[in-house]
């Protein structure tokens, strides 16, 4: 065969191949895939590596049909060998095939907020996609010996299938078919390698025709070279982007087989609202720069808000978590800041010590409030929150820089846990970066029935928390003012969207205005707080957002051409991030 | 000739039973055929010799929970079997396009939908052949091991049920397309469905309106506890097969009452069985659960070997000389004067999803207090799988922590960490634990391994949920080098040294230079 040839035989060849099976495989294979990823969030990594197995399966199916030809007892005369026709017909299907995978993994990739998406292990998965191509096709190749009326696909499809069962059940020793966390998962991949060699040469082998004049030789060989480069460049490939993605920073997902969340329990007079057990996490990674997260978790202050029952998780209501179990854990969320593989997440390879509150304190309390006869609420939110800066402080000696992060209600206390902090570790740079609290009041009627008197607040920091004010202004925006007071290396930034309708629900009834301006009170709170000399940097974004850390937004978000995550880079190495403010707010 | 052979099907003069013994004659032949393909011969062998195999590689199925296993046996048909008939059934059916004859059968004696009747009837013996696998599998497990509980029935007939239902749907999708890809595709996605359907119900009931059902608990359970409702799904997966028969004869061609009533029996029966297999547990079940996990002495049987207590649910009785293999020999190391503590062995529960209201804290004070009521204070834990090294570890090392310092594994309830063993006593419980047999061996290195315990070290769990006993990483590291010394040897300093050892001020340092292995770098702060 030359060149000459070449181009018609592609035409009357790509007219001649029965698409059907590849494209019924293919529109399967993608909806296997993607379909349960956009119906459940609950898939971890090893599900959705089996399902992007099942679909290379399918298309493997549909590719064992690939070699059928009607027209097969008038080929044996025709001067194109067995062989050449054979790979015309691949020459065709593979750029198919190949673009095919490349979006559905692609969309698998992006579909959704699933961080197990992310971490697909891709190169791994495209080698033993092209295996079990190759195979089929080698398959095809052998059934096209063995009939005579060229229906090679019913053949070679159960042997595919029947391969891809033996597979599954070899022995844990030759295992091909491993979870992307298995210690062996490189080795196998050695083995897909092999297999992927053995199918090629069978391929080539089945093409051969007995009695016919053999490929010319020059042909032969090219092919052979150019086979053996794809096969080996392809292989290197696929370990160097896997290797790399196993060291890229660890996230935080259990699934994922990354350095994980640790529980820890200080035990102690820690305790959760109802007198139970208190734990907070801790993800180690860099010993010198360490993030400590204050969640929410919700607020209370009567005996309804209080109350221990639960409405959603066990241990949560309406209002608060009452005990351990409530409440977000840091491995359950895999996306926006807890994404911590993402190159452009400004604290990946932080340590982290993530602290959720189980007191409805806002870590701030240190009281036993009895609110009924039979309800007795714990707020010992300063207690926990000191006992895991103490851990902190203990286990990160060598802390150069540490990121006080509050979240919603937990970012009320963050302030004055950047102080705290700075007492500990007088030679760390504390930055404190406090999100969606911006709208709580300075009220005097909240400050003394609730911090002061319901929480015990007052009575529970330290005194220069308090220094020179008393039960009634000691307000939420002054934590600011009296921090950088105590520690004035401390930096300090908030976040908020300007209409955010849950951050600060549970204080309408404090707020000027009826109903409030949020915003009115946000820009009120924050030039109280400037008017005190203190420097607060502030982004404030327009909208009625309520979330921000658990989504990719924390990505996304963008407010007079600035992005969020570049603004907090310049935050924590040092650079004075101007103040952002969204200019039409009610968006 | 053209005309006797046109009026041959409908001829009143013809044999009335001449139809039937014809479906009947081409249903043998395609049920030897069906026997003899390829793919039923591989996926049998597959089966059998995954089977077999499991018998030498999993170490649990020495140990077999009868009532897990059936589920997990059915499964392992369907997927094999069950794919054999469908794919090798539809290949009949598609046979005549194939080869080009489809227009020959029209002059045949035989129409259409009595063709595809033969072929719905085919897979009957692989559905037998299925059914003598799974009672063959059931019977060697009974008989050649220490079997606890029993298979359910249902559950068995699952297995052969769930050929004939993948059966009819290849014939099914012969009759719709003439395509051979659409029957293996059809089985990729209920492998996919195997995969995917659990995280999308959350594990919850409507599970059962697919072939596989609900997945059994996380850990065995007593047979009277799992209230699988196995004869509704049975009979949920009977009719849908039977639906997708008449459906398949349907589209032959085929027509009047006796298609029509094989349609509602079959339907009837789908429905039946599809809404009874979804009520929830009976409360009896329900109260039963939350019973048997909160206060297990009530509903186990004790007895004593060589003064130790063991306390299992009847039906895990037989494990009983297992665990006191390893017990014993944990206890022969022990000198006889130190040997005081009455001991007992608790066979515990714990499955969350039986009892949302009752955290673990809860679990382990109601065990506790069980534990009181029963006058076996301090009775250590163990779950309901046996066989594999980490339980043999886990039970030999909550054994010598027992006697090494005369108490339990229970910390204050805050800790859930378990109790910190130090210094001598730590290094002399792994040393007993890991020496009791060579499967508690490998049973501590893999628990050294696990990554639960990031502190380093080694914990010792009860039901694998809860670890009692904690040993920090010095105190491991002189153990393992102890065990990797001549067993006499060190067995004979620890009798010797029995009381400096376990006495409270000795540290690990300083057991190591009583075991005469190296010191370790670092030491614990207890």
């Amino acid at each position: 065969m030359n060149t000459r040839t070449l181009y018609p035989l592609m035409r009357s060849t790509a007219h001649a191949i029965t698409w059907r099976p590849m494209v019924l495989g293919a529109a399967l294979g993608s909806a296997v895939l993607l379909v349960p990823e956009v119906l459940t969030e609950r898939l971890t990594a090893t599900h959705l590596t089996t399902l992007a197995r099942i679909a290379a399966i399918c298309v493997a199916l549909g590719a064992a049909f690939l070699l059928d030809d009607p027209a097969t007892r008038s080929t044996p005369t025709v001067p194109t060998p067995r062989v050449a026709r054979n790979l015309v017909r691949v020459t065709l299907a593979v750029p198919a095939v190949a673009l095919w995978w490349t979006l559905t993994l692609g969309l698998a990739k992006t579909t959704g907020h699933h961080a197990a998406a992310a971490h697909l292990p891709v190169a791994a998965l495209t080698l033993e996609a092209a295996t079990l191509l190759t195979a089929a096709l080698a398959l095809a190749a052998i059934a096209q010996r063995r009939t005579a009326d060229g229906n090679t696909g019913v053949i070679a499809a159960p042997a595919v299938l029947l391969l891809a069962a033996v597979a599954w059940f070899l022995p844990h020793s030759a295992a091909l078919i491993l979870t992307p966390t298995d210690p062996d998962w490189t080795a196998s991949h050695d083995r897909w390698t092999a297999v992927l060699a053995i199918a090629l040469v069978s391929f080539l082998w089945a093409g051969h025709e007995r009695e016919r004049r053999p490929v010319p030789r020059g042909w032969r060989l090219t092919v052979i070279a150019v086979l053996i480069l794809l096969v080996g460049g392809g292989t290197v490939f696929a370990f160097r982007s896997d290797s790399e993605q196993r060291t890229a920073p660890p996230s935080g997902g259990i699934d994922t087989g990354t350095p994980a969340w640790r529980q820890i329990v200080p035990g102690g007079a820690c305790q959760c609202a109802n007198g139970s057990r208190f734990s907070f996490w801790e993800r180690q990674a860099d010993p010198t720069r360490v993030v400590l997260f204050l969640n929410g978790g919700g607020v209370c202050w009567d005996a309804t808000m209080c109350a221990f029952t639960s409405t959603g998780q066990p241990g949560e209501n309406d209002f608060y978590d009452w005990n351990d179990e409530g409440g977000e854990r840091p491995y359950d969320q895999k996306s926006g800041f807890f994404d911590l593989t993402r190159a452009d997440n400004p604290f990946a390879g932080y340590s982290i010590i993530y602290l959720s509150s189980c007191t409805g304190d806002a870590h701030l309390g240190n009281v036993a409030q009895k609110y009924s006869p039979t309800l007795t609420v714990q707020h010992r939110g300063y207690v926990n929150g000191t006992a895991a800066l103490d851990y902190l402080a203990t286990h990160y000696p060598n802390a150069a820089q540490v990121v006080v992060i509050g979240k919603t209600a937990g970012s009320i206390a963050a302030p004055l846990y950047g102080g705290l902090v700075a007492d500990r570790l007088p030679h760390a740079k504390v930055t404190v970066f406090g999100a969606q609290s911006g709208a709580w009041p300075d009220n005097p009627d909240f400050n003394a029935k609730v911090l002061a008197k319901a929480w015990g607040a007052y009575d529970a920091v330290p005194a220069w928390a308090v220094d020179g004010l008393t039960v009634r202004n000691w307000g939420i925006p002054r934590f600011w003012v009296q921090a950088v007071h105590h520690a004035p290396e401390l930096v300090l930034s908030r976040f908020d969207h300007a209409f955010d309708p849950a951050a600060a629900v549970e204080v309408t009834t404090w707020m000027p205005g009826n109903p409030p301006n949020l915003l009115t009170v946000i820009d009120a709170n924050e030039t109280a707080i400037e008017t005190a000399g203190v420097t607060l940097h502030s982004y404030t974004a327009p909208g009625k957002g309520h979330g921000l850390f658990e989504f990719d937004r924390f990505y996304d978000l963008k407010v007079n051409d600035v992005r969020l995550i570049d603004w907090l880079k310049q935050l924590v190495t040092g650079k004075s991030p101007s103040d952002v403010h969204c200019d039409t707010c009610n968006q | 000739m053209t005309a006797v052979v046109a009026e041959a099907p409908g001829s009143p003069a013809a044999d009335a039973s001449a139809p039937r013994r014809a479906v009947l004659a081409l249903a043998r032949v395609e049920m030897v055929r069906m026997l003899r393909h390829p793919v039923t011969v591989a996926a049998t062998l597959l089966l059998a010799g995954l089977w077999v195999s499991d018998w030498f590689t999993t170490k649990t199925t020495r140990y077999p929970v009868l009532q897990e296993l059936d589920h997990d046996s059915a499964m392992g048909m369907m997927i094999l079997l069950g794919g054999a008939a469908l794919i090798v059934g539809n290949l009949a059916v598609l046979r005549a396009h194939r080869d080009g004859t489809t227009g020959l059968s029209r002059v045949l004696i035989l129409p259409d939908h009595a063709r595809t009747l033969a072929h719905l009837l085919a897979p009957l013996p692989l559905a037998v052949v299925g059914a003598v696998l799974i009672l063959a599998r059931m019977a060697v497990l009974a008989i050649c091991a220490p079997a606890a509980g029993h298979p359910n029935p249902y559950e068995l007939a699952v297995g052969p049920a769930t050929v004939l239902l993948l059966g009819a749907l290849g014939v099914l999708l012969g009759r719709l397309t003439r395509s051979a890809v659409v029957a293996p595709l059809a089985l990729l996605v209920l492998l996919a469905g195997l995969v995917f359907l659990e995280p999308l119900t959350n594990g919850g009931k409507a599970l059962w309106l697919a072939p596989q059902g609900q997945p059994t608990p996380m850990m065995p359970i007593p047979v009277s506890l799992l209230a699988r409702p196995a004869a509704a799904h049975l009979g949920y997966l009977l009719g849908l097969a039977g639906l997708l028969a008449t459906a398949a004869v349907l589209r032959a061609g085929a027509r009047g009452v006796r298609v029509a009533g094989a349609g509602a029996v079959a339907l009837a029966c789908t429905v039946a069985g599809g809404t009874a297999q979804l009520s929830p547990p009976s409360p009896a079940v329900t109260a039963a659960r939350i019973a048997v996990m909160n206060q297990p002495s009530q509903h186990e049987t004790c007895q004593e070997l060589g003064h130790v207590t063991y306390c299992a649910f009847a039906e895990f009785s037989r494990w009983i000389p297992a665990w006191n293999t390893v017990v014993q020999a944990v206890v022969a190391r022990v000198p006889a004067t130190a040997r005081s503590t009455q001991l007992t062995v608790r066979q515990r529960i714990a499955i969350p999803a039986f009892d949302r209201g009752t955290g673990p804290e809860q679990l382990l004070a109601a065990w506790r207090a069980d534990d009181a009521a029963a006058g076996t204070p301090g009775a250590i834990g163990i779950d309901t799988s046996w066989g594999d090294s980490p339980a043999a570890a886990n039970l030999a090392g909550q054994v010598a922590y027992r006697l090494v310092t005369g108490q339990t594994g229970e910390a204050p309830i805050e800790q859930r960490d378990g109790a910190t063993a130090c210094g001598g006593a730590g290094v002399l419980v792994v040393w007993l634990a890991g020496q009791a047999s060579t499967h508690a061996g490998t049973g501590l290195g893999l628990l050294a391994e696990d990554a639960r315990d990031e502190r380093g070290g080694v914990s010792f769990y009860e039901t694998q949920r809860f670890p009692t006993v904690y040993v920090p990483t010095p105190e491991l590291t002189v153990a393992t080098q102890a065990l990797a010394r001549p067993r006499a040897d060190i067995a004979a300093r620890v009798q010797q040294s029995w009381a400096t050892l376990t006495a409270p001020g000795t540290t690990a340092a300083q057991a190591a230079q009583i075991l005469g292995v190296p010191a370790p770098a670092t030491s614990t702060a207890c």
